[in-house]
């Protein structure tokens, strides 16, 4: 009778003889997002000074009492060295199941799992299906960490770059190229999509104005009003450095929207 | 930080954010703990003359559905040309013009009035 798969302590073994071990890319394991810390929605750089709260880069924001780090990458693994504050990340409850889960990283940090006691790598916590948790790191350096459940720390999981944008960009996407209806003289209507669907109803900014181009015109844009943010999309009233012209469609350029709907 | 109210149900904070009446929306828990700590927001502005004008316009066209932006200038070119031809006919032969140019009277001297549209 053929044998198509050979379980063992190291994971799974198919037919053809290949192998998917625990140590393997099983990749979705990291209840953490951005453990890499390869995305950088908000383009931090240099030394990263942040208030309480705000964030760097993407998941992950600063303490209570704010928090300094830089960072630098090797063979594509980024490191930051945490020197004041704090840096958290808040795990979002959906993505959670109850029980025990490990806390793994690598460096000179320690950390702590909601409002535990800070430990080194290894440090465990309970989680509940639905709520959310906070990982919180203090000074030192830290990279490739991983929040899993169980006791005991496995590889770090590598996620696809692309993934692990999408996955951050349920609580933050910047947008940077749409369309223009113009509406009246004075007003034209910016319509967004965003790639991924928010977490929430985000805050919605205009970071840069940007201009309108098309129907002949290039119109920068001089402010934003009625700004209105959806779980899919958002809109806004645009005024104009020159008059629009109702129902022309203008390329919007060189500006920014951002959406915010972080924990 | 400070918190501004709209007309709408969203939030403006002063560094120009909009902050959806969300629950789940973390800068709307913060600007409720703001509220909670016995701060007050910065009332709405009231709308502008020309603000108020464009909802009247898009009234007068919700109310009269015969009539929209691109009919109300074709109905202008079109009787500019029939008077530019025959500076004598009587427009009131084409039906519906009656409703159409008082609808469009309307329209016109609320759009002149704001600055939206030229006399």
């Amino acid at each position: 009778m053929a044998v198509d798969l050979v379980l063992n302590n190291n994971g799974v073994q198919f037919a053809d003889g290949g192998v998917m071990s625990t140590t393997q890319q099983l990749g979705m394991q990291n209840r953490l997002h951005n453990g890499l810390f390869n995305i950088n929605q908000r383009a931090v750089s240099g030394t990263v000074t942040l208030a309480a709260g705000a964030y760097g880069h993407d998941r992950w924001k600063a303490g209570a009492g704010g928090c300094t780090y830089t960072f630098a990458t090797t063979a594509g693994v980024t490191t930051l060295t945490i020197s004041a504050g704090t840096l958290q990340q808040v795990i979002e409850g959906a993505n959670l199941e109850s029980g025990t889960h490990v806390l793994s990283w690598t460096g000179t940090a320690q950390a702590r799992i909601d409002s535990g006691a800070y430990g080194a790598s290894g440090i465990t916590g309970t989680s509940v299906g639905g709520t959310n948790q906070t990982i919180e790191f203090g000074t030192g350096t830290v990279s490739l960490p991983q929040y899993e459940v169980g006791t005991t720390p496995s590889k770090f999981a590598y996620r696809p770059i692309g993934l692990e944008l999408a996955l951050c960009q349920r609580y933050y996407e910047a947008i940077t190229t749409g369309w223009i209806i113009g509406y009246s003289a004075a007003l034209a209507n910016l319509n967004l999509q965003w790639r991924i669907p928010k977490r929430a109803s985000p805050t919605v900014a205009m970071a840069t104005n940007g201009s309108a181009v098309g129907n002949g015109i290039s119109n920068s844009i001089t402010g934003a009003s009625t700004i209105v943010g959806y779980v899919d999309g958002a809109y806004m009233d645009l005024s104009g450095g020159t008059a629009w012209t109702a129902a022309a469609a203008y390329s919007w350029r060189g500006g920014q929207v951002t959406g915010n709907a972080e924990l | 930080m400070k918190y501004k109210l709209t007309s709408g149900t969203s939030i403006l904070r002063d560094d120009g954010a909009s902050i959806p009446a969300d629950p789940a929306n973390a800068d709307y828990q913060a600007y409720q703990a703001w509220i909670a700590a016995g701060n007050t927001p910065t009332p709405a502005d009231q709308p502008t003359a020309q603000q108020t004008a464009l909802a009247q316009i898009v009234a007068i066209e919700q109310a009269n559905p015969f009539t929209h932006r691109h009919f109300r200038d074709a109905f202008d070119t079109i009787t500019q040309v029939i008077a530019a031809v025959n500076p004598q006919y009587d427009m009131s032969k084409i039906p519906g013009f009656a409703q159409v140019a008082a609808v469009e009277a309307q329209i016109k001297s609320v759009a002149i009035n704001a600055g939206v549209r030229a006399a």
